[in-house]
């Protein structure tokens, strides 16, 4: 028999159920997960032949001694199989299960749709499950906090108009004090590129502003960000299942480049961002594509030393190793660009194993960070092997061109006691380019 | 004001920054007035203090820091500004009485005549409306609106959160004043407020609970709740409110009694009626990732795959201009017909008056233009600020920037076009 | 009884399976354009790019990582496709019915794919029952289909060596084959008819969308 799973309390999830009722959980699972609706759910469903190989696609999976439970097609049966078996009669019981599997078991990195020989996306399916959830008002308490933020304020972290701006012209301040005359130009119409961040910079780690302020200044750009909300591309509420929130906060950061007439958006280091900035959030507005390019920090940094608008002076010397963040690594083919960035900056880079597409997921990402304290050991316990990838490398540093990978990865190497510090590729590029 | 222009003056230089830039460590974005009597720069003097510089004169005013520089559609230059860690609201040189912990978010009423911004005092936000500050302040200020008469609706917060209080949240947090008058229902989340044609009417969109979305008039909201709503507006004469709603997986446009088009839209956003009110044109995306302008309910036949922004009405409220993008290419299109030729960037396009004409401000290889009905002539600057017609529809004003030089040409348009 | 099954009962199963598989097709794609968001992304290279990369033995990481499980299956699906159609037996009764013939296997060639077939068969049904993460998903239906996939097969090998009394086992091998033959569209077996489809969508979004690849 397989071992209980650690009992957790989330307000999220626990109150929330105690308000449903069986006939609207059947009314809103129906509603949602509707194979007739949808070809893919319909398709995917038909074809899964049940053969298990994209069990070690998962990094839960393989970081939980093969615990099936834990295999994307293991997730799939406990509870979209579930649901069909049930004939959409669930209970509250099971809706308790199904968040916890769909918000915090797994990070919709998509790995396993490179196992599947069908190429079965059960990153949708769990996605699913979460829109079910969130119908339900059934979402983990820190996550949901989140979403309320960005439902408010078009940002992540509650942070208030006047904070953002005055972040921007303290670290602008605080830039100028390394390179003369760096600016963080704000609402200038007709910048060649808007450049957006998410909330956690202004907020807590603001001196990424600053080194923005400084490669762009010594690489000579004409760029701007926007003084008013907007300003910020993540979003979580992509990951609740509330898709009306994340389509609000994707519109208003895609009209605020309009208004700005860029003719495209850099973003800083993230890769949840760039999936709702590039795809989740344009497929919902109606949008093909995003209405300009979006161009993510690993191109940005690609581009600036490929055309040597910024000079390495000295490379760093540490061994240096690198995460691949699934959504601008398997989610855009970044991997090589990622790569050229590392060798460049650094003299001793020690590559991973797998690596680029294959890489394992930090998982912190799919909006599983954010569901919080209360979930945080569950995610570590399910990345050991994160933790012995990295150990292997021998580095002493990681960089992680991503918020969330840098947030879970800090918490695996407290959690493994591994003696490796995380770093954004912008800190590196600071510390080593001719000022 | 655009009355006050004088269309006999052929051409007038207002500035030449090449002489007085070397009186200063740093020139930033400079701009020019829609009349196209002032050019503006924002300077850092040797001493590290920032001003204007207007048609090469400093204002007397010297600050820490200074932004957002913008001039009012009345040729007045408001920025905010820093001085010994304070914030206040310079207008032409004169700063507000009072001072703040911080500005921000300034606007101008369309004629210019009302100037507001949000402002910081003791941890909390309110609102300066022409040089006044509102009685009350609150948690938090979010979006606002000004209009023609110098009243002021903003959404705020008026119930405290504590970290994670996602209960407390759901209950209702967020609200709507009009002229630092509260209303009495609090939502999950309010956006947009806009304030009617009579200058009494307030609307928001409103969050009446977890998954219901309305628009709420004077803190009534609708009794239909949708997935989803867009902003709304108000009917120029009628001041009934419209909105793009979002129900069983189609965007519509909806009022008070539910949908008022047949027609189901992948989307559906910003609303404009004519002057005169007797047409509606939405920015519209018929089917998936294709976009145009639908009026009253009729989608244009073409459609682009990029994006469409804002449609612009003609004074005669007839034609219809929007700016769209296809194909990485931006373009005008008016009345459905897209211009021939394609831009780097395409601003929002001016109808003439008798409709006859559209013209817009173009970029085109790092420099810019005006486009007349999709052609544009040999006349190119390396910057332009937005192009006016004449009474006469025969010329047009053209302020523009050559080098370190700033122009206001008043130019035919056959001229423009040659 | 022998010219009833190999006659009109051989018509329904083919037509069965042919219209039964037409249809899901069908259904399919008129399903996939409601949902919109499907074919806008789609580009032939793309698809084509990535069901290559699936059909070709290695070629994707994972299929390198089980080799065991990529020559059995190979081997397997290989066998379950030139056994059946290139067997002289076959082509005898499809050159009596309708005069047509298709290129035939040598007898001990086809002896041997179908004993693979058996074979892996038994490997299956042994992974599913073994390796904790298969079994963990299979239901009775995977059991069932496993063995209905087996038994013509066997019966037919048994038929062809005459080991019992062959003219029963015949005809059980003929209602067996015909069984799983209409059995392709209604059941996962149909995952024959999807793969294409699944595969293609997957190397769109990886291949045209994210710019990236998906094996
Ligand atoms: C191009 C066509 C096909 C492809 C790409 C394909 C692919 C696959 C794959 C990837 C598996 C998983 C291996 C496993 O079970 O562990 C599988 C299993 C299987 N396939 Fe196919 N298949 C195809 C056609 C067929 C056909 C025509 C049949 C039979 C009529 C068939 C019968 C089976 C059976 C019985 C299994 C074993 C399932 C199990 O594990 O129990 N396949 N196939
Ligand atoms: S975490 Fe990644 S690999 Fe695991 S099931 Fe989810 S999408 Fe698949
Ligand atoms: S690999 Fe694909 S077909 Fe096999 S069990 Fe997993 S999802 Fe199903």
């Amino acid at each position: 028999m397989l071992a209980n799973r650690r009992e957790v309390a989330d307000p999220g999830i626990d109150n929330a159920l105690k308000k449903l009722t069986p006939e609207k959980i059947e009314a809103v699972v129906r509603k949602v997960f509707n194979p007739k609706v949808s070809a893919r759910l319909k398709v995917y469903l038909d074809t899964c032949v049940h053969c298990g190989l994209c069990s070690n696609a998962c990094h839960t999976y393989n970081s939980r001694d093969k615990d099936p439970r834990y295999s994307p097609v293991g997730k799939v049966k406990q509870t979209i199989w579930e649901i069909i078996k049930k004939d959409y009669k669930v209970d509250a019981g099971f809706i308790k299960l199904a968040a916890r599997i769909a918000f915090v078991e797994c990070n919709a990195c998509r790995r396993c749709s490179m196992y599947c020989p069908f190429g079965i996306d059960i990153a949708f399916f769990m996605m699913t499950i979460r829109r079910i959830c969130h119908l339900l008002g059934v979402v983990p308490q820190y996550l949901q906090d989140t979403v309320n933020s960005h439902s408010t304020t078009m940002n992540q972290m509650w942070v208030q108009q006047d904070d953002w701006i005055d972040a921007l012209q303290w670290q602008e301040d605080d830039a100028n004090m390394e390179v003369a005359g760096a600016r963080i130009p704000l609402e200038v119409e007709g910048a060649d590129f808007m450049y957006s961040v998410i909330a956690p910079e202004p907020k807590i780690l603001a001196q990424l502003l600053a080194n923005m302020s400084i490669i762009a200044t010594k690489a000579g750009l004409n760029w701007t960000m926007p003084a008013t909300d907007g300003w910020d591309n993540s979003n979580m509420a992509m990951y609740s299942g509330d898709f009306e929130t994340m389509a609000r906060v994707e519109k208003l950061h895609w009209e605020t480049a309009l208004r700005l007439k860029v003719k495209k958006v850099v973003m800083g280091e993230c890769g949840h961002a760039f999936r709702g900035a590039v795809y989740d959030g344009p497929k919902w507005l109606s949008w093909r594509k995003t209405p300009i390019p979006m161009v993510h920090a690993i191109e940005f940094y690609y581009d600036l030393l490929k055309s040597g608008k910024i000079k390495v002076a000295k490379k760093f010397a540490e061994p240096v190793t690198v995460q691949d963040p699934c959504n601008v690594v398997r989610g855009r083919g970044l991997g090589k660009k990622l790569r050229y960035i590392m060798n460049a900056l650094c003299a001793d880079f020690r590559d991973v194993e797998p690596r680029m597409e294959h890489n394992y997921c930090c998982a912190a990402g799919g909006g599983v960070i954010n569901c919080g304290a209360p979930w945080k050991r569950d995610r570590v316990e399910g990345n050991k092997v994160k933790a012995e990838q990295i150990k292997q490398t021998g580095a002493d540093v990681i960089v992680t061109p991503c918020h969330n990978c840098h947030s879970g990865i800090e918490d695996i190497i407290g959690f493994y006691k591994l003696k490796v510090h995380v770093k954004f590729i912008s800190e590196i590029m600071v510390e080593v380019m001719e000022k | 004001m655009v009355d006050a222009i004088n269309w006999d003056e052929k051409e007038r230089m207002l500035l030449d920054l090449g002489e007085v830039k070397g009186c200063f460590k740093r020139c930033l974005e400079p701009l020019m007035n829609v009349m196209g009597d002032q050019a503006a720069v924002p300077v850092q003097t040797l001493a590290d203090k920032w001003t204007m510089l207007v048609n090469g004169k400093p204002w007397d005013l010297l600050c820490d820091r200074i932004w957002h520089p913008r001039f009012s559609p009345d040729g007045r230059l408001t920025a905010l500004v820093q001085l010994d860690d304070q914030w206040a609201l310079a207008v032409d040189g004169v700063l507000s009485e009072e001072r703040f912990d911080f500005i921000w978010n300034p606007k101008t009423s369309p004629d210019g005549a009302h100037i507001a911004a949000l402002v910081k005092k003791d941890n909390r936000h309110t609102v300066l409306v022409d040089g006044k500050t509102w009685q009350h302040n609150y948690i938090s200020i979010r979006d606002y609106a000004l209009d023609h008469q110098g009243n002021v609706a903003a959404t705020v917060q008026v119930e405290p959160l504590a970290e994670a209080d996602i209960d407390k949240f759901f209950q209702g947090t967020w609200s709507v004043v009009y002229n630092d008058v509260l209303w009495q229902n609090k939502y999950i989340n309010a956006y947009t407020p806009v304030i009617g044609p009579d200058g009494r009417t307030v609307s928001a969109e409103v969050r009446t609970d977890r998954l219901d979305y309305t628009i709420a008039i004077d803190d009534r909201a609708w009794s239909t709740k949708y997935e989803c709503v867009w902003e709304q507006a108000h009917h120029p004469k009628t001041n009934a409110v419209v909105a793009p709603a979002l129900h069983s997986g189609g965007w519509s446009m909806a009022s008070n009694d539910g949908f008022i088009w047949d027609k189901k839209y992948a989307q559906l956003w910003h609303p404009k009626f004519s002057p005169d009110g007797t047409r509606l044109a939405v920015i519209a995306s018929p089917t998936f990732g294709r976009w145009t302008i639908a009026v009253d309910d009729q989608p244009w036949k073409a459609t682009f795959g990029d994006v469409v922004l804002d449609p612009v009405f003609g004074a005669d409220s007839r034609h219809v201009a929007v700016v769209v993008k296809d194909n990485e290419r931006w373009s005008v299109a008016v009345d459905g017909t897209v211009w021939g030729d394609t831009f780097d960037m395409c601003w929002d396009p001016v109808i003439s008056p008798d409709g006859a004409t559209t013209l817009a401000k173009v970029e085109k290889g790092g420099r810019y233009a005006i486009a007349i009905n999709g052609r544009t002539g040999g006349q190119s600057f390396d910057g332009l600020w937005s192009p006016l017609f004449s009474p006469d529809k025969k010329s047009v004003l053209v302020k523009c920037r050559e080098g370190d030089r700033f122009y206001t040409r008043v130019v035919g348009i056959g001229e423009l076009l040659s | 009884m022998y010219a009833l099954l190999t006659g009109p009962l051989l018509w329904l199963s083919l037509l069965v399976f042919f219209i039964g598989s037409l249809f899901r097709i069908i259904q399919m794609f008129r399903l996939a354009k409601k949902e919109k968001v499907i074919y806008p992304y789609m580009t032939v290279r793309h698809s084509l790019r990535s069901i290559i990369h699936w059909i070709v033995p290695f070629a994707g990481r994972n299929m390198r990582l089980r080799p065991f499980m990529t020559i059995a299956t190979f081997a397997f699906h290989l066998s379950l496709f030139a056994a059946p159609l290139f067997l002289v037996a076959h082509n005898v009764i499809l050159d009596a019915r309708w005069g047509v013939s298709l290129w035939v296997l040598p007898e001990t060639v086809a002896d041997v794919l179908t004993l693979i077939v058996i074979a892996v068969c038994v490997f299956f049904f042994v992974r599913r029952m073994f390796a904790p993460e298969v079994l963990y998903v299979t239901s009775w239906g995977d059991v069932i289909l496993l063995v209905l996939i087996a038994l013509p097969f066997v019966t037919g090998f048994i038929a062809h060596h005459q080991f019992f009394a062959s003219r029963a086992v015949l005809i059980a091998h003929i209602i067996l084959g015909e069984i799983m033959l209409m059995l392709v569209p209604f059941t996962r077996l149909s995952h024959m008819l999807y793969f294409f489809f699944t595969r293609a969508y997957m190397g769109c979004e990886f291949g045209n969308v994210r710019n990236s690849r998906d094996w």
